[in-house]
């Protein structure tokens, strides 16, 4: 398992490759924002799309969000244990 | 009358319910913040006057957005009885959050668990029983196609006749509320803002030292004693928890939305990609989002202006038609027969051919919004829009610029960030609005042979979004800079387009217009028939280069004349135009049916055969151009410049929006008419 810590940013995944938000960087109205959209730390995310040095579309349980680069930049994250199907 | 206020968060079928309660023809649309004004409607039910408002959409009513704002202070301020809270049933996590917002303001909600239908193909069960006596709230199950009208309004009234149902509040774990127990009983005994705010909400904004409520205590004998309370309590909070006690909070409401949806929701995950996914794997694809996206746009533009063209001919033939009529049966009260001619149907009549267009651009827009696809278009446009400064975001009112102005603006009020919001403002009236459209069909339909119309439209548009662009960049450079919002936005799925429900919309905006030209454009071409017509002598209208209109006309047009502008007509009609586009075009066809001597019947014949005194044509394709521009780009009109100011809260930039287009359109028609000059 990589535990590297890397941004939402920089990763590059596979559609669907899980990851876990590890921190949110970026104070406390940023983290306050992503909770009240049901995003934290520790939850668990997928990649759905991203486009190199844009924004990223996530999803988490049913709800999908797109994410502007400059939040992105502020997400940390690690790839999930779980293999996906 | 029972007050009800609609809450929800965005894409969860609001409007949609508020619609059908009211039987009302509004459309609903598939995208955050499209509830932009407060719809209200008032309905009799059962002897019992209800009236019932759709709040805008919020995931919370902390207020960090304006539409968070709008409806959390609609909610405070607002003696509302009833709360009704539309949930995304399958989505139910996510969407109870604000519910435990909503539970803090001591009124009856009533839960609404909406799209119900979709609950099956997603494999999701929700034991609605059980969550009813959780929360101790009823519950209704509802969807699009099993619309529960009737038994809503049954649970409205019973609500409020129970009215002091002690609704269930979310407990924050005994430090905070040994808290907030402590802080209520110092501020209980000022019984004035005790009384102004739920309890639970002002002890928790005071823990979280809301500034807005903090300033009304300010004035108070106790202010120093509690503030020093809050902060201890704050800091104390903080030290237990080791975070910020706002998220605290937060993360507690997230904790119960969670513990209760794992009570009562039982998931069985599909594994396979729905159909959403599927579409979503080529339309947001690296390669083909943007050609998409660009064919999308090409679309909207061309299916507006070829399907309707059939159409706008035949309403050219009728309105003809009865000029010649009327123009035979009134020979003998020539005044009389001036009025009606020149002044209405040439005025009115010139503008109403254009409402088929209309009707197709707002039907196309409608379809991009209820499709879902427009939130795509925004994901897709993000990384080119970070290029002037902006963000994905501002995707979206643009698009709806190009039908009206006004609600585009509107819908900027999703956007947090202060500067960006304000240049997305800004710019829109660059977005060549539907107004402007008969002005552009009028010229463009007369000196352009047809395989060069489409493209000069084409380019008309898009020389406004290019003029938008560099206006935003030289703001972000400026003025404006950089106060980097974060963001975010939900990606709603894709939903099939009810067409009963975009044609009505589309009738509807057709309605309104057909409205304004019976109004404004009617009343305006009257004022200006008078203006053309006057002073009458010896019962005869007056000769034009005497009337009113001409004197005005000819004070202003030396300011034209630099941009290749010499007949005085047309900065009369641009006056009319920051009334309403329209009226460009209502202007001077009742300017130059007055001024016909001929009979000419068609406003299109009569601008070919125009003259100037040299015996030269009047309107050549290369001026018939710079009018194209000025008229795209000089001005916003009156509607839109008041709602520029009421959402900029700014008479500075107010007056900015006004004089920039002003300077930006001189501007550039003088170099154009200049370099041409030099050839």
């Amino acid at each position: 398992m990589n535990t590297q810590k890397i941004t939402l940013f920089d990763i590059k995944k596979n559609y669907g490759d899980k990851l876990i938000i590890t921190e949110i960087l970026g104070g406390n109205a940023m983290r306050e924002r992503l909770l009240h959209l049901g995003i934290k730390e520790g939850d668990t995310i997928s990649v759905l799309h991203y486009k190199n040095d844009g924004p990223c579309v996530i999803i988490k349980n049913q709800t999908k969000l797109v994410i502007g680069a400059g939040m992105s930049k502020k997400i940390l994250v690690e790839m999930s244990g779980d293999s996906n199907d | 009358m029972i007050k009800v206020a609609l809450v929800g968060n965005p894409n969860t079928g609001k409007t949609t319910i508020f619609n059908n309660i009211l039987n009302s023809m509004d459309y609903t649309a598939n995208y955050p913040g499209a509830t932009v004004e407060l719809k209200k409607g008032v309905l009799e039910y059962k002897n019992t006057q209800i009236e019932i408002v759709d709040l805008p959409g919020v995931y919370s009513i902390e207020g960090y957005s304006r539409d968070e704002k709008i409806t959390r202070d609609y909610l405070l301020n607002q003696n509302i009885d009833v709360i009704l809270n539309i949930i995304d049933s399958t989505n139910l996590e996510r969407n109870l959050f604000l519910s435990t917002q909503l539970l803090d303001l001591e009124k009856p909600v009533l839960f609404i668990l909406n799209m119900t239908d979709e609950l099956n193909e997603k494999h999701i069960e929700i034991n609605a029983d059980k969550m009813s006596n959780l929360l101790k709230a009823p519950i209704i199950l509802n969807s699009a196609i099993n619309m529960e009208n009737s038994k809503i309004l049954d649970e409205i009234i019973k609500s409020y006749n129970k009215k002091n149902q002690n609704s269930q509040h979310i407990l924050f774990g005994e430090d905070i509320e040994k808290v907030l127990e402590n802080i209520y009983s110092i501020i209980k005994q000022d019984a004035e803002i005790a009384q102004k705010y739920p309890k639970r909400i002002l002890m928790l904004e005071l823990i979280k030292k809301n500034s807005e409520i903090l300033n009304s205590l300010q004035n108070k004998k106790y202010f120093s004693d509690i503030f020093k309370i809050l902060d201890k309590a704050k800091k104390h909070l903080e030290i237990i928890y080791n975070e910020n006690i706002n998220f605290v909070i937060s993360d507690k409401r997230y904790g119960f939305a969670k513990g209760l949806c794992s009570e009562i929701v039982n998931y069985n995950y599909e594994k396979r990609l729905n159909i959403t996914e599927q579409i979503d794997k080529i339309m947001l694809n690296d390669f083909w989002g943007l050609p998409i996206l660009m064919l999308f746009s090409y679309l909207l533009f061309k299916i507006t202006f070829s399907i309707s063209e059939p159409f706008v001919l035949f309403i050219e033939t009728i309105i003809e038609k009865l000029a010649l009529y009327l123009s035979n049966i009134l020979e003998h009260t020539p005044i009389f027969k001036s009025l009606i001619v020149d002044g209405i149907v040439a005025g009115v009549g010139n503008v109403l051919v254009f409402v088929p267009v209309i009707f197709f651009l707002f039907l196309m827009i409608a379809i991009l919004e209820g499709s879902g696809y427009m939130t795509r278009g925004v994901f897709i446009i993000d990384k080119f829009m970070h290029k002037i400064g902006l963000h994905g975001r501002s995707f979206i009112p643009m698009i709806l610029g190009f039908g009206c102005n006004v609600p585009a603006i509107m819908s900027t009020r999703t956007i947090k960030s202060t500067n960006e919001r304000l240049i997305t403002i800004l710019i829109n009236p660059f977005m060549s609005c539907g107004a402007r459209i008969p002005v552009y069909l009028l010229f463009i339909n007369t000196f352009f042979a047809y395989q060069y119309r489409s493209i000069i439209l084409f380019s008309i548009y898009l020389i406004g979004i290019i003029i938008g662009i560099i206006t935003a960049k030289l703001l972000r450079n400026s003025v404006l800079k950089d106060d980097e919002e974060d963001f975010i936005m939900e990606l709603p799925p894709y939903r099939m387009i009810r067409f009963k429900n975009i044609f009505l919309y589309s009738i509807k905006k057709v309605q309104i217009y057909i409205q304004k030209i019976g109004t404004v454009i009617l009343f305006g071409s009257i004022i200006f028939w008078i203006l053309t017509a006057f002073p009458i002598k010896n019962n005869e209208i007056a000769n034009i280069d005497e009337s009113y209109s001409a004197k005005i006309g000819t004070e202003i047009v030396p300011l034209f004349k630099p941009i290749g502008i010499e007949d005085w007509r047309l900065p009369v009609s641009f006056i009319s135009g920051f009334v309403a586009k329209e009226m460009i075009v209502s202007t001077l066809a009742t300017l130059y049916a007055v001024s016909d001597e001929s009979d000419h019947t068609t406003f299109k014949n009569r601008l070919l055969e125009i003259t100037k005194k040299d015996g030269s044509n009047q309107y050549t394709p290369f001026q018939v151009i710079i009018i194209l521009l000025f008229v795209l780009l000089y001005i916003p009109c009156l509607g839109t410049m008041i709602v520029i100011w009421k959402e900029t809260a700014s008479i500075k930039w107010t007056l900015f929006s006004l004089i920039y287009p002003l300077l930006t359109a001189w501007t550039l028609c003088f170099v154009i008419y200049q370099i041409r000059n030099l050839f």
